[in-house]
């Protein structure tokens, strides 16, 4: 008979869990959060000023979208326990909130997060896609990203608002470490899909937004606008987004796929990439600064 | 309180009715038994437990465990359904050894004053530092993080204390929503078994 103690200690050393960051968690990601969290009088004031928000936040959800579960939409509800299985993780609580936007996003404490998934995105993706989507945000829940993520959204909207002039230096430094979990989140995606293509998929879907387009989608065509992107002062506008460009994530993962980690894990056999290498090469990837990735 | 079993018998022979009482009376004795041993202990699990853990892994903690005694139960009441099927010759879909769900909401700790005062002070602090004086400000602003750290500790214990004097409640009414939940499970098993025999 297990023990609460016996099971929070199997939880914390899961295999993609851990008490920290997850085995397949980006290096640069984990350190900054650590820097982050480190600084701890200020985690904990972020952490207070977000569950007072999420507090309000979720008084709204429940008003305005529809939450997920067994009984109500039990096909996404199916996707996220798969996803859930999958990482070693609690079934993530989601809501379905009508937007025509192609998005999905995350936000909450550490201890009570949701999901926020927009119509658009349930009628433009396929199940695997919808996997990517959903394994990709459970991955935010799962490596400990939600508080600082959402102060991240309460300084670009509400927060933000008021505090202008005070928030860029903060905003930046969160925009920073957000891009690098992003890359984090996109593995966590991967890992909870049958179709390695899907991803990709996915993106291009995000990135184009028209049904009638999508048969003709050229991911090589699309990877190519990757180098194009790479010259030009516009490049670091990159700095001020709270996500890599679309190609870069495509080519990330790409790099993740050649890892031993996901080799093993996807039973495509013995070798592959040690992850110190894949982050080193996801870092060139990514990087908007020569040498800050 | 759970909600009313729905009773759909109609239609029921005597043997499975009888079945069907023997099922349930034994199901709901070895389920709330387990609710009852379990809530006996949990409080002792959790009473020396870090709150993190407690607001992170307890719901699912309650919810592996009460998976393991569904299991159990559904093992003994396939074991009862087989025992019928064969001595009646009677056919019909076998109930599915399927774990039956019981959600475990987490032990919650409403901390809003908490943090909306950690909220204003860091508010006021950066108000003051942006219309009047920086320093003022700033030192007002450095308070949130210190309110914070108090916050936090005294919040800790409470939801420590919480969790002790509630996980056990929490339990015994999983342990009545699983009961329910076998309860229909049996019903659906013998509506499906008398279509059955009736389509022979």
């Amino acid at each position: 008979m297990t023990t609460f103690a016996e099971y929070v200690s199997r939880r914390k050393g899961e295999a993609f869990g851990g008490d920290g960051a997850s085995r397949y968690a980006y290096a640069a990601d984990v350190a900054m959060l650590r820097t982050f969290r480190n600084i701890k009088p200020v985690e904990l004031a972020v952490a207070a000023v977000v569950r007072m928000f999420k507090d309000v936040q979720r008084n709204k959800l429940l008003g305005t979208m529809i939450r997920v579960g067994p009984e109500q939409f039990p096909s996404i509800y199916a996707v996220a326990e798969h996803c859930a299985r999958r990482l070693d993780v609690p079934v993530p609580t989601i809501y379905v909130a009508n937007s025509p936007v192609i998005n999905a996003y995350t936000f909450g404490t550490d201890e009570e997060s949701f999901i926020v998934v927009h119509g658009a995105l349930v009628d433009h993706f396929d199940e695997e896609e919808l996997k990517f989507v959903i394994g990709h945000e459970t991955g935010h829940i799962q490596n400990k990203h939600v508080v600082y993520g959402t102060a991240l959204i309460l300084m670009e909207r509400s927060v933000g608002a008021f505090l202008r002039w005070v928030l860029p230096p903060a905003e930046l430094a969160l925009q920073a470490w957000y891009r690098r979990a992003e890359v984090t989140c996109d593995r966590a995606g991967l890992l909870c899909v049958d179709d390695p293509r899907a991803p990709a998929r996915a993106f291009l879907k995000m990135a184009c937004g028209s049904k009638k387009l999508y048969d003709e989608i050229n991911p090589d065509a699309y990877l190519a606008q990757l180098e194009e992107g790479r010259t030009g002062l516009g490049r670091f506008s990159e700095l001020f987004a709270s996500h890599p460009y679309l190609p870069k994530r495509i080519q990330a993962l790409r790099v993740f796929e050649e890892s031993a980690l996901y080799r093993e894990f996807s039973g495509a056999g013995d070798g592959g990439l040690p992850m110190d290498e894949v982050d080193r090469r996801t870092g060139d990837i990514i990087q908007v600064v020569a040498g800050a990735a | 309180m759970s909600a009313p079993v729905e009773e759909p018998g109609a239609g029921w022979s005597p043997e499975i009715r009888r079945a069907v009482d023997v099922m349930r009376t034994e199901m709901r004795a070895q389920v709330l038994a387990f609710g009852e041993r379990f809530a006996a202990t949990v409080a002792d699990e959790v009473r020396g437990a870090d709150p993190d853990d407690l607001r992170r892994y307890l719901a699912g903690y309650l919810e592996e465990r009460f998976a393991e005694e569904s299991r159990t139960t559904a093992e003994t009441l396939i074991g009862r359904m087989r025992e019928f099927v064969a001595a009646h010759a009677a056919g019909g879909r076998e109930m599915s050894p399927a774990v039956l769900r019981t959600r475990a909401e987490p032990v919650r700790h409403d901390t809003f004053r908490y943090d909306a005062g950690v909220f204003a002070v860091g508010a006021v602090g950066l108000t003051v530092m942006a219309v009047s004086s920086v320093a003022l400000g700033g030192v007002i602003a450095l308070g949130a993080p210190v309110l914070a750290k108090v916050f936090r500790d005294r919040a800790n214990e409470e939801l420590r204390a919480k969790a002790v004097s509630e996980v056990p409640r929490v339990v015994q009414r999983m342990a009545e929503q699983l009961a329910d939940n076998f309860d229909r499970e049996i019903a659906r098993w013998a509506s499906d078994v008398t279509a059955s025999a009736r389509a022979s």
